[in-house]
């Protein structure tokens, strides 16, 4: 080839880092010492580039190596990032809120300068596909996945912030009133005698509890999400592992902790929907939801064995 | 939607059953068969029939109050007529379905259900963490007795009484698999299913103060109902009116999907007992040429796994290739299949690789391992004979590092004639590939490398070597599972109904109050987003003007303001006594 595909992919990540330091750089001051600026698309520009830098950088692997760009930990690691800009993204997008890129930016920041200034280059090097990973199930099934650590991982930073909110900077207080709060937050006008009373103790920290509810509320579509693709990328793997060795579950270390996450969201998701609750509890599921998360996508890879094991660190 | 909500939510009560907060009215008068009073069951609408059939006393029906109380007492009560003569005892259900409904109670307990995930998710950590299936050795030797012990007590005994090197087929896991699985099928008996029914049957809220107590109410003054309805039609409500009162809905899926969900994970699970109850599994290695029975390489999982067909079958290997790159590394692996019956009429080939497994008759031959299983070499010098013969030498295995190593050996002198106790000189040939091979001369001197069908000789040892090909065995795994057709319809069926639940199931209810309307509504799941939709929705209804009120006193003259515009309003803020509706 006339172009030097190395070369350029080099450049697409540094300046993929630079791109995302200056956006975090940006998120910081706007917030810290912006005061109440209205929402800009400043921000979402710095995004978007990045996300322009890493989508350059996956096709130029895809051309160089001539297989989908998932085969190694390296790829997963930019795609992961890949996946979380787009995400957040459409999340800003929709939801308008500038806070949450005072999250978001440096955590992605933080994944791209792991995945290019930290993982030995050996391990970065495209290299060919073994025999097993040969097959149309490697897109459907490493894709879902990945996308879903991403939703699944934001929507756990959400909680992570509700919780620190709400427990450091929000000073709440809750009357005993006979509604919950949650209704009378939601409650528009109303014409039960007991509203009036209610309406005027919550008018100073309605704003504040509007947006943990947001938060909250956030975190929650965010979750479900994710662990809908969580359910299909399990489902893909096992299906494929049934057509390449004929053994749907075999308790591999990595199999076995994407059914832990499984399981620890789908209690995530019961106790808000039949359990009902709120707020800071099931937060604190979701926190100890990104561990296992994190356990299950590097964890696994970099200490343990198994059918994953390919071309990763086998420590 | 349950209408007895758990003391906790905050909800206006209007009597206490158990730890429910029951927000209907309580039902009048005794039961009519054993003039006890009536308890609610959870749902609306199997209360109305069981206070006919299965009456249940709120205290018990050890203390159901006596006559003589009741008589001296009324008033103490709360609020149910004396009871008539003696009661007949009690019959209610018999005790093996008091016991079946208990028992389902307690299972589809929610804390329950969370507590059984978490135990089989630090089970499944644990064996992640400890490795599984390796000999006892391996545990003794990493899990000590004595000196540092892992963890601080955790020692090889412990691992292996604990069932801990092979967790996922211990009894204990398996029956909390099972307890999950049973806590899925009672779940939805109590709940689900009966949710469905409740929530096709609707009704229609008319009075005021049960649309106020929907989570999301507003009154939209100066409107009509039919206005209303059809602002909801046209964002795909269903709409119901009648006699004022309006019922949509939209996204009954949505209700449907969990219950999908559950029935899904059952069907898997049932595939997975199936599958290890029923199958068959085996691997064979097969050498170049030759064939195996089919059946002799298949063990079964459990004594009631029944023969699949293709049983009876032998498979032939008529070729193996590994495709190389050529930086060395594997891009596949290839074997060239014939499948034929027990007569040795052929049935079918294949060309089997990695991803590419053969089925015949309920068994599926997967390509997981290779082997090589002779040398084909020509030797001049040997001492079997002076000229150029072909010799196909054995090879076998040498266990070391990941990566295969196989070796033969190739005698320079004649073996029986070597001193008892000593090895033959000779020459040693290892094979990491189907490409090269490496010889060593009886001294363990590296003499040199050769590739494969190059025809090019080596002298070692006096003898002039031309290695031709390496026979390799193509390693097949053989699996006869009947459970996988029930595994994937578990989990297409899980795939869709994930899907599904996540549609939201929306009511909206309305009644015309006066000039205005009084909307409330509820979702089940995206519940911001209904209301900022139903907000949004209401912002579109037309505002109607009522004709301006008379400026006559309205309380003596109630009748001549009947005259009113709209539906079936009439100027109601005065809130005049003559008028028959019902307004705020």
């Amino acid at each position: 080839m006339m172009v030097n595909i190395p070369v350029i992919e080099n450049f697409l990540s540094n300046s993929c880092f630079l791109i995302l330091f200056l956006t975090t750089v940006y998120y910081w001051l706007k917030i810290g010492f912006g005061g109440k600026s209205s929402f800009s698309f400043t921000g979402l520009t710095g995004y978007g580039s990045a996300l322009c830098c890493l989508t350059l950088q996956l096709i130029l692997r895809w051309v160089d190596s001539g297989h989908f760009p998932l085969s190694n930990l390296y790829e997963s690691l930019i795609f992961l990032a890949w996946c979380l800009l787009l995400l957040y993204i459409y999340i800003e997008v929709s939801t308008k809120t500038l806070f949450l890129g005072v999250l978001t930016s440096p955590a992605i920041l933080c994944l791209v300068a792991f995945t290019d200034f930290s993982l030995p280059t050996e391990l970065q090097q495209s290299t060919p596909l073994v025999p097993a990973l040969q097959s149309n199930w490697l897109v459907m099934h490493v894709t879902v996945m990945i996308a879903s650590y991403a939703a699944l991982l934001l929507g756990c930073f959400i909680a992570i912030a509700y919780l620190v909110l709400s427990k450091f900077f929000i000073k709440t207080t809750f009357v005993t009133a006979p509604l919950s709060s949650q209704n009378t937050v939601l409650r528009q006008e109303s014409f039960l005698e007991e509203k009036q009373k209610t309406d005027i103790v919550f008018e100073k920290n309605d704003k504040n509890l509007k947006f943990l509810f947001f938060l909250d509320n956030l975190s929650y579509r965010t979750i479900g999400i994710g662990f809908c693709f969580l359910t299909l990328g399990i489902l893909s793997g096992a299906i494929w592992a049934n057509e390449t060795w004929g053994n749907y579950w075999s308790w591999d270390p990595k199999e076995t902790w994407a059914f832990i996450t499984w399981l620890t969201f789908a209690c995530y998701l019961h106790s808000r929907l039949v359990g009902g609750w709120t707020g800071s509890k099931p937060a604190l599921v979701a926190s100890f939801g990104v561990l296992v998360v994190w356990v299950c996508y590097l964890g696994v890879n970099l200490l343990g064995q198994g059918l994953h094991s390919y071309g990763f660190l086998n420590v | 939607m349950q209408h007895c909500v758990r003391a906790s939510a905050g909800a206006t009560a209007h009597h206490t059953v158990g730890t429910y907060r029951c927000r209907l009215a309580p039902p009048a008068g005794p039961c009519q068969r054993t003039a006890l009073p009536l308890a609610h069951t959870k749902l609306p609408a199997a209360h109305r029939r069981r206070c006919r059939v299965d009456c249940r006393s709120t205290q018990g029906p050890a203390a159901a109050p006596t006559l003589s109380d009741s008589d001296s007492e009324p008033s103490s009560t709360s609020g149910w007529r004396p009871p008539r003569p003696p009661p007949p005892p009690p019959q209610g259900p018999s005790p093996l379905r008091q016991l079946y409904k208990r028992t389902l109670k307690q299972l589809s307990n929610l804390k329950l259900a969370l507590a059984e995930l978490a135990v089989i998710a630090a089970l499944s950590a644990v064996g992640t963490v400890i490795k599984q299936g390796e000999t006892y050795e391996f545990y003794m030797e990493n899990y000590p007795e004595e000196g540092r012990k892992v963890l601080g007590f955790l020692t090889g005994r412990i691992v292996v009484a604990l069932q801990l090197d092979h967790i996922y087929t211990a009894e204990y896991f398996l029956l909390l698999l099972a307890l999950l699985g049973a806590s899925l099928t009672a779940c939805t008996i109590t709940n689900q299913w009966p949710a469905v029914k409740v929530a096709r049957r609707w009704r229609f809220k008319g009075e005021q103060a049960s649309l106020a107590r929907l989570e999301v109410a507003s009154r939209v003054p100066d409107a009509r109902l039919v206005d209303v309805g059809r602002v909801l039609a046209a964002k795909n409500y269903q709409v119901f009116m009648k006699d004022g009162q309006l019922y949509g809905f939209k996204g009954l899926a949505g209700k449907l999907g969990p219950i999908g969900v559950h029935a899904s994970m059952l069907l898997c699970m049932a595939g997975f007992v199936t599958g290890a109850l029923g199958g068959f599994t085996g691997s064979v290695m097969i050498p170049q040429g030759s064939e195996t029975v089919v059946a002799s390489a298949l063990r079964s999982a459990s004594p009631l796994a029944w023969n699949p067909g293709g049983a009876s079958a032998v498979i032939r290997c008529d070729d193996f290739r590994i495709d190389y790159r050529e930086d060395g590394s594997v891009r596949q692996f290839y074997s060239d299949l014939t499948v034929l019956d027990v007569d040795g009429r052929e049935q079918s080939t294949k060309t089997v690789s990695v991803n590419q497994p053969l089925r015949f008759g309920g068994v599926t031959a997967y390509q997981t391992d290779w082997s090589m299983s002779a040398l084909k070499v020509r030797v001049a010098g040997s001492f079997v004979a002076p000229e150029d013969t072909a010799f196909q030498l054995p090879m076998a295995a040498l266990n070391g590092g990941d990566s295969k190593l196989y070796a033969t050996f190739l005698p320079a002198e004649d073996p029986a004639l070597a001193p008892p106790g000593t090895a033959p000189r000779g020459v040693s040939i290892l094979a990491r590939d189907l490409q090269t091979v490496t010889f060593y001369d009886s001294k363990g001197e590296f003499a040199g490398v050769r590739r494969l069908g190059s025809g090019k000789p080596i002298e070692v040892e006096g003898m002039t070597i031309v290695a031709q090909e390496v026979l390799a065995a193509t390693g097949l795994e053989l699996k006869a599972d009947p459970g996988v057709p029930l595994v994937y319809a578990g989990f297409g069926g899980l795939c869709v109904t994930t899907v599904v639940s996540y549609l939201s199931h929306s009511q909206v209810w309305a009644a015309q109050a006066g000039s205005g309307v009084i909307v409330g509504g509820t979702s089940n799941r995206a519940k911001v987003a209904f209301e900022q939709e139903l907000s949004d929705m209401l912002g579109e209804v037309p505002e109607v003007l009522q004709q301006a009120p008379a400026l006559v006193d309205v309380s003596g003259t109630g009748s001549s303001n009947g005259s009113s515009s709209g539906s079936n309003s009439s100027s109601s803020s005065s809130g005049s006594k003559d008028s028959k509706e019902q307004v705020l």
